[in-house]
């Protein structure tokens, strides 16, 4: 396995300098407080939200570039080597799901780092957030991976960018003939976010799903791993 | 030179290392008065957590040991249990200091913790398992002290002295690394009698117990991963659960009586290691 996983960061060495250079430009935002430096309330407000914003960003970048990790060895030549080896294409799969999770982990530890250092200068980043949104993209891959499993990394990207478009549709829709007025008005805007962000505002069941959300995505990304294995022998038959 | 004295040799460079990255630094923030704040020593403390885990690199480079028996292996075929023991191990020793100290402390549970955190004990003990999430997916940092202190120290300390005595000195190097979190008040704060040096007896108690615990799970599965993750969770899930049954001003006291629940699992790791032993 450790073979494998090394592979995998050969193979994507060029995926994890892009991935990299993303995260230093998302982390910009995070640390934005740094340089609007100001006691008010409101100021804290606007400094929370770059920081959510940043953390959001910075998961968003990993979850669009992991799925390139499956792109690096689709061939046949390769499938039915890895399927004959004693590590089977169980193997391959594990290590593909083992190489996204480290780098989610390892970006969750930089976000932690981050917020440690926003706190020397006495701001606070909502690391929180950083830690919702890991299991939220586990959750989007642990549906993304199987398709790309056994239809290629193409169409896995076909059925996320579809995904994508509903999201995109939805918040249209919801744009034009929603509830937006909070939008235009920044205090609006600021009111609720620091409603969202109270933790003594938080209710019971708010409390119950954030605790639920990283177990239940856990478990979703260890179905998608038995099913993608299931899934490798027919998709690598496509393969060129 | 013999193998004893080869690992002796080894054992002082890499206490020389894991002390130094982390003492030095630190004492030179606090004279300069560069992170006065607690918050600016939270950051030294996250990045000393690394540095045993650089220790142990940094002598195994320099002595020229090479990665052989570094317990960076998996083995999670078979370990599965304990894998699972290192996450819920520390919730039981919590939950026993809890049970013990309800009796002996006269406390009322959840009297302080609840109202404080204005939470009700469904939304307290979903925030014990969002906490232990957490824990988890911060492994890697708490690696960084594993690596050092049982994947390196006490294989080491064991081919120089019986298992007791490395048991006691791998505790004992492990709770006196802590001396500058203790000094500046992370730990226990400032404000009690004997301040530095009770705090200091105490974490080298604690550190000996939980060793015992942490190098049980590390024996068991030839890895440092689930004392890491026991690690994890002690650090930020346990403490909810003893805190419950605690006065929350007592953090001494708190630690003191948390300190039980974790002897008595450790001596039950030490009885189920001599028995395995024996067979």
């Amino acid at each position: 396995m450790a073979g494998l996983l090394y592979k995998e960061l050969i193979l994507n060495k060029k995926n994890l300098v892009y991935i990299a250079i993303g995260e230093l430009f998302a982390s910009f935002l995070v640390i934005l407080p740094l340089i609007y430096q100001s006691g008010s309330e409101d100021t804290e407000y606007v400094m929370g939200f770059f920081s959510t914003f940043g953390f959001f960003m910075m998961f968003l970048i990993m979850g669009m570039m992991v799925s390139g990790i499956f792109q690096t060895d689709e061939t046949k030549k390769w499938a039915y080597f890895i399927c004959a080896s004693p590590l089977t294409h169980t193997g391959q799969i594990l290590s593909k799901y083992l190489f996204t999770l480290l780098l989610y982990i390892t970006l969750l530890v930089w976000c932690y780092f981050l917020t440690a250092f926003l706190a020397v200068f006495n701001q606070t980043a909502n690391f929180a957030a950083a830690f919702e949104m890991l299991w939220i993209m586990l959750f989007a891959n642990a549906v993304e991976f199987p398709f790309i499993v056994r239809f290629g990394s193409k169409s896995g990207t076909y059925v996320k960018t579809a995904i994508g478009t509903v999201l995109i549709l939805f918040a249209f829709e919801w744009i034009l003939f929603g509830e937006t007025s909070f939008l235009s008005d920044p205090e609006k805007f600021f009111a609720l976010f620091e409603r969202l962000s109270d933790a003594s505002a938080m209710t019971d069941i708010f409390l119950i799903l954030t605790a639920v959300i990283p177990y239940l995505s856990a478990g979703l990304y260890f179905l998608s791993y038995k099913l993608s294995c299931k899934l490798y022998p027919k998709g690598a038959e496509e393969y060129e | 030179m013999n193998d004893k004295k080869i690992a002796a040799k080894r054992i002082l460079l890499f206490i020389l290392f894991a002390y130094g990255l982390y003492w030095v630094p630190a004492g030179l923030c606090d004279l300069l008065g560069v992170l006065q704040s607690d918050a600016g020593f939270y950051l030294i403390t996250a990045y000393a957590m690394f540095t045993p885990a650089a220790g142990s690199l940094l002598t195994r480079f320099l002595t020229k040991e090479g990665m052989k028996n570094s317990l960076l292996r998996l083995h999670f075929k078979g370990n599965v249990k304990y894998y699972l023991l290192g996450i819920f191990v520390p919730l039981i020793y919590s939950l026993i200091s809890a049970v013990i100290a309800i009796p002996a402390l006269n406390v009322t549970p959840g009297r302080d913790v609840l109202v404080e955190a204005g939470v009700s004990p469904i939304g307290y003990i979903a925030v014990i398992f969002f906490n232990i999430a957490v824990s988890l997916a911060l492994f890697p940092i708490f690696l960084g002290e594993e690596l050092g202190w049982r994947g390196y120290l006490f294989p080491h300390l064991k081919t120089i002295m019986k298992r007791p005595a490395a048991y006691i000195v791998s505790g004992i190097i492990w709770g006196v690394w802590h001396t500058p979190a203790i000094i500046d008040g992370l730990n226990f704060g400032k404000d009690y009698a004997g301040y530095p040096f009770v705090g200091i007896l105490l974490m080298c108690l604690f550190c000996i117990c939980t060793g015992i615990i942490f190098t049980w799970l590390t024996e068991k599965t030839n890895s440092v991963y689930p004392a890491a993750f026991a690690h994890a969770v002690n650090n930020n899930a346990a403490p909810l659960i003893t805190g419950i049954t605690l006065n929350s001003e007592a953090v001494l006291q708190n630690f003191a009586m948390g300190i039980t629940g974790v002897f008595v699992v450790a001596m039950f790791c030490i009885a189920e290691t001599a028995h395995t032993r024996k067979r």
